[in-house]
């Protein structure tokens, strides 16, 4: 049949067919028939027209398509680099990894520092107040009213951040801010990141950024010592804005507190902080700040500073210290002022009460220090506590008559009894006998003049003149406490040596560093110095019980107060004149009142210091710290269980008749 | 016929592998044989169909995910949930389109082209919502509805039968131009109105696609062209956003954070991909850098997550649509589905060049969507109407009527419970009109009835009908067209 078509008319003009513009899969077709030249021939035939046009239309619409793909191919592939590079940086981003800032414990895990991640809301009330103008503009423009306008606006911010966030903001100190002429205002410095969220996205012209907040739960409580830390932003670069330690152990330590920040690049939203999902990448991980383990036990500390501001209120003092020290480790248990600071405070810290008395402020300690002395004169065997001395009611050393804080004729004074009724002219009978060299060197194994190293800032190394500078007189002042000063600290570690046997421990306040992986790192236990041998500090530690003694005869020591029902107590008073640079010599008003005592005294657990700076000499409280001791060593006998002692300290002679 | 049917799908594959010229000829020779089946045309326009439609929620619910997130509803998929219910509607009515009979669909195509110029009428009325500040939509709880969508179709179908019965008389401006004309002006006047740049253009180029299949002589496109370039001067220049949007496309770098933006980031995203995309879902442009990333722009997004690659798959089904579409219009003998296929073809291929235009930087931007790939709950849905149209002109080419009426719907047509095509009967009003023309009659009589009347007959009746009858007969449909089969019968 085909064969037969192929015969046909059309088979004589192929050529013919050819002309016409159709050249697709002609193979069959091939054979047209004569119609197609008679339609040309005849008029310009509808179909053939119709052909063109398609063929016409089917070529311009795949030409545009081809032009697409060729303007493609520019894109994506010729230009594709700097584009895409471009694409890349508009929507990369740094951001910062904060570090979480460790916390700072007392010995018992109770945290008395630690952070919380919080949000600082700001808004651009002069930019937005131009953009809603421009809206409100465009609007009338356009024949209508806009609903916006910057009043309701900042009002209704106003109002729902006091309904969010509630007390921590004040709704007319919020509209002030939102109103006031300004590019840029922080409107809440630490907003809780939940409730920040209900506002951002309620708000998005409110402007959020990450902060964190120290929290100090404890308020004022160990607060000298751990210091205070708050949000810096003082650095150019605002990635490493964070919380930064300015005072105390938080300065001190800062740097392991704070960790290390990291970084990651990662792609976000357009317009927004919005992290595509799968986009981070050349991540450095933050390094978390380690943990601080202090030796402060808070309850005990908190106690002692109540008991400080207290004595500091009934002696009239300008100021109270104390501290508690463990008396085998030197660990400090508690290191108090009268008044400290509250971080916890929202306006921040008074500057007036950041300083720590305790250990940047030295004092003469007047009678404590007789204890070098009791010390050096059993050590060296120049007496024995039994043994009798005649001591006149003054006695002249070099240029310059000391007398004693009573009058009296010639007393026969027991060893024990020199001190306990803290003679000054026994004392510097027994030192003379001791000699200035010996009883220089045991003041610099006390480590007195020297830091104690308990690893807080600011502390004074006290005031000590070195042996070759001493004249005749200095010899007549350092064995009872004047003419050389020392912080509380140094004056409870000279105790904590004959508490502790004769080996002094340099006291501490750090005990451990808690890495982010929760290892515990000790702190390097300090090197513990030999003062004096066993026997000596016993012997010592004994016959400083009768200080707190109380006898008829007078052979009271002179702080009855300072004693303890049930538990033997050893300890010195001490009165020191200051120097009063108006009049140019010692006053005899003003006075440093101290106390320093053993707890209990035949197996010793803790060593207390205390001193008063200018108390109300007249008034009981104000003359002596034993009652201050007294309180707070039975605290500590019951906070700690401490068994009572298994006997009564014996009573003993001081004066022989 | 039906071997030839079910033999070639792989035939197309071994494309431009052969080095040897006698491996090109063989390629071209199945190629040819396959495209030579009765309904080569109608598969291929199932598959490009098929592949758009799949390809468009793909990239919807890719590209939406973001702005469905920011929205309240399905979390990650209320855009796509919307679309996905808008192409089911969109299928069903793509089945209606393809099942019912043509005739029927030209019949009703002036009721269609009244109810729309109503539509748009009302929607200027209060009864249609405004949405960025155009008033273009009829809403109806979550439903929304664009008449400019319709009116497209109903223009396309309307002015073809037109001119279709105007056909003797087309060589008189006034025949050619009234009513049709009058009628696209008062349709671009009302969606003006709204207004609406983007679905003006686009009745444009459907009216202008009809003229020009009408046959129209040349010199009007001249003239039409350039009008149309003064009135889109005078509209870009009288209205500040459109104004803004040209300015911007003559300098796009000049105000990248302002009216360039879109234009600038579409061309950032389009590099991003670069050569093959950084994966399905991995296009960084979603996320607020591109807006309207999963309508007017999802091509750059296409671009971003597959890459050229992506793109060159976009762009070669709308190619294969514009061949195809072609090739049913040429194909047919029916003047009304010629111009309907023709026409249909136009407005969804220039559609798709223009939005890729805009967005790779060639044209000024326009809001013109990509057929059945953005997301768009109208458009999607008169697109696949039209696939179905289209679909149905294909089935009515006379191989594929024939093949159809003699071997039974087929698997595909089964399964659709699609009705055999009829085929087409010239209009009995003509007929008496048509011998008076005499240089045709004479063809006519001479040839047709000497070459054909006897082994037409032949086929239909007696022997199994092959693929090369069947080609032949359609062969001789096409050389002498109309009359020709009016002899037959």
């Amino acid at each position: 049949m085909a064969e037969q078509y192929r015969g046909g008319p059309g088979g004589r003009r192929p050529s013919a067919r050819r002309a016409v513009p159709v050249r697709r899969g002609e193979a069959v077709r091939r054979p047209s028939p004569a119609p197609g030249r008679m339609r040309r021939v005849t008029k310009r035939a509808a179909g053939t027209d119709h052909r063109v046009r398609v063929v016409v239309v089917r070529f311009l619409l795949i030409a545009a398509l081809v032009a697409a793909g060729l303007k493609l191919v520019q894109v994506q592939g010729f230009k594709a680099e700097a584009l895409a590079e471009r694409a890349e940086r508009q929507r990369t981003k740094p951001i910062p990894i904060p570090a979480a800032r460790g916390a700072i414990l007392d010995r018992n895990g109770a945290e008395l520092a630690f952070s919380v991640e919080t949000r600082a809301i700001a808004y651009r009330p002069n930019p937005q107040r131009k953009e809603i103008e421009k809206e409100v503009e465009k609007a009338r423009a356009a024949g209508k009213t806009s609903p916006l306008s910057f009043d309701h606006e900042t009002a209704d911010i106003a109002r729902r951040m006091r309904e969010v966030l509630g007390d921590q903001v004040n709704e007319a100190d919020l509209l002030a801010k939102l109103r006031s002429d300004k590019a840029f205002v922080y409107l809440v410095d630490n907003a809780e990141p939940g409730l920040t969220r209900v506002l951002a996205e309620e708000f998005p012209q409110l402007n959020v950024e990450n902060r964190a907040m120290r929290e100090y739960p404890g308020g004022s409580l160990a607060a000298n010592v751990v210091g205070y830390a708050n949000w810096r932003s003082d650095d150019p670069d605002p990635e490493k804005h964070s919380v930064h330690g300015l005072i105390g152990l938080e300065m001190l330590h800062d740097n392991e507190l704070s960790g290390q920040p990291g970084r990651q690049i990662v792609e976000t939203e357009g317009g927004a902080d919005v992290v595509i999902p799968g986009t981070e990448r050349d991540r450095q991980p933050a390094v978390n700040g380690s943990d601080l383990v202090l030796t402060i036990d808070s309850d005990l500390q908190f106690f002692t500073q109540q008991k400080a501001a207290e004595f500091a209120r009934r002696s009239g003092a300008k100021s109270a210290s104390v501290v508690v020290l463990d008396a085998k480790t030197g660990e400090v248990y508690a290191l108090a002022n009268d008044k400290t600071f509250d971080a916890s405070q929202p306006g921040g810290v008074d500057p007036k009460l950041l300083s720590d008395p305790a250990v940047t402020t030295p004092y003469e300690p007047g009678s404590v220090n007789k204890i070098v002395t009791a010390m050096s004169a059993i050590e060296y065997g120049v007496t024995t506590p039994e043994a009798v001395h005649q001591v006149p009611g003054s006695i002249k050393v070099a240029d310059r008559t000391v007398g004693d804080a009573w009058s009296h004729g010639v007393l026969n004074l027991t060893t024990t009894g020199i001190f306990a009724k803290s003679s000054n002219v026994g004392t510097l009978m027994l030192a003379d006998q001791v000699g200035p060299d010996r009883f220089s060197d045991m003041l610099g194994r006390l480590g007195i003049g020297k830091r104690t190293g308990v690893g807080l800032p600011g502390e004074s190394p006290g005031n000590l003149i070195p042996r070759n500078q001493w004249s005749g007189s200095t010899f007549g002042n350092l064995p009872i406490g004047q003419g050389l000063s020392m912080t509380v600290l140094q004056m409870a570690g000279m105790y904590q040596a004959i508490a502790n046997d004769g080996v002094r421990v340099p006291p501490r306040v750090v005990a451990a560093r808690i890495a982010p992986d929760g290892t515990r790192i000790p702190e390097p236990r300090p090197e513990s110095v030999r003062v004096v041998s066993p026997e000596t500090a016993t012997t010592v530690r004994d016959m400083l019980r009768s200080v707190v003694q109380k006898a008829p005869h007078q052979n009271s020591g002179t702080a009855p107060d300072a004693a303890l029902t049930g538990y033997q107590v050893s300890g010195k008073t001490g009165t020191a004149q200051q120097y009063d640079s108006a009049i140019g010599r010692y006053s005899d008003s003003k006075y440093w009142i101290t106390f320093a005592g053993i707890l209990p005294a035949d197996n010793p657990r803790f060593v207390v210091g205390m001193v008063y700076d200018t108390p109300v000499y007249s008034s009981p409280e104000g003359h002596s710290a034993a009652l201050f001791f007294h309180d707070v060593a039975s605290y500590i006998t019951q906070r700690y269980n401490i068994p009572l002692s298994k006997e009564q300290a014996p009573i003993v002679p001081l004066v022989i008749p | 016929m039906v071997t030839q049917a079910e033999a070639r799908p792989q035939a197309e594959r071994p494309r431009r592998t052969g080095r040897a010229p006698g491996r090109v000829t063989a390629f071209r020779v199945a190629l040819t044989a396959w495209l030579g089946r009765p309904l080569a045309s109608f598969h291929l326009v199932l598959a490009v169909f098929g592949l758009l439609t799949v390809l468009g929620l793909v990239m919807v619910l890719s590209a939406s995910s973001v702005v469905s997130f920011n929205t309240p509803g399905f979390g990650l998929y209320t855009v796509f949930f919307k679309q996905l219910i808008y192409v089911s509607v969109g299928a069903v009515l793509f089945w209606v389109a393809l099942r019912v009979p043509l005739a029927r669909i030209r019949a009703l195509s002036p009721t269609a082209m009244v109810g729309s110029i109503l539509l748009l009428m009302a929607v200027l009325t209060p009864l249609g919502a405004e949405l960025n500040g155009t008033r273009s939509w009829f809403v109806l709880g979550p439903v929304s509805f664009q008449p400019v969508e319709v009116c497209k179709l109903a223009l396309a179908l309307w002015g073809a039968h037109v001119l279709v019965v105007k056909k003797a008389v087309l060589h008189r401006y006034r025949h050619l131009l009234v009513p049709v004309v009058p009628a696209a002006l008062l349709m671009f006047a009302l969606v003006m109105l709204q207004p609406d740049l983007a679905g003006t253009v686009t009745l444009g180029i459907v009216l202008v696609a009809l003229l020009w299949f009408a046959g129209a002589p040349v010199r009007i496109f001249g003239a039409l062209a350039l009008g149309g370039l003064a009135g889109v001067a005078l509209l870009a220049v009288g209205t500040e956003y459109r104004l803004d949007r040209v300015v911007s496309f003559l300098n796009p770098e000049q105000d990248q954070l302002g009216k360039g933006f879109q234009a600038v980031q579409a061309q950032l995203a389009l590099a991003d991909g670069g050569l093959f995309g950084r994966g399905l879902g991995q296009g960084p442009s979603k996320w607020n850098f591109l807006p309207n990333v999963h309508n007017d722009f999802i091509f750059a997004l296409i671009g971003d997550e597959l890459g050229f690659l992506g793109c060159s798959l976009v762009l070669g089904l709308f190619a294969m649509l514009a061949v195809v579409g072609m090739r049913v219009a040429t194909r047919n003998i029916d003047p009304w589905i010629r111009m309907v296929a023709a026409t249909l073809t136009v407005w969804l291929v220039a559609q798709a060049a223009i939005n890729i235009g805009y967005v790779v930087g060639l044209l000024p931007v326009t809001g013109i969507t990509l057929p059945m790939i953005s997301s768009g709950g109208t458009s999607a849905v008169v697109t696949m109407v039209v696939f179905g149209l289209l679909a149905n002109c294909a089935r009515h080419e006379p191989e594929a009527v024939s093949a159809l009426r003699s071997q039974g719907p087929g698997r595909f047509g089964r399964l659709m419970r699609l009705p055999a095509p009829d085929p087409y009967k010239p209009p009995k009003k003509r007929r008496p009109a048509r011998p008076s023309a005499p240089p045709r009659g004479v063809a006519r009589s001479t040839v047709d009835h000497s070459r054909r009347g006897a082994p037409d007959g032949r086929t239909m009746s007696g022997r199994v009908a092959g693929g090369a009858p069947a080609a032949r007969q359609k062969k001789t449909n096409r050389g002498a067209p109309r009359t020709a089969k009016g002899g037959r019968r």
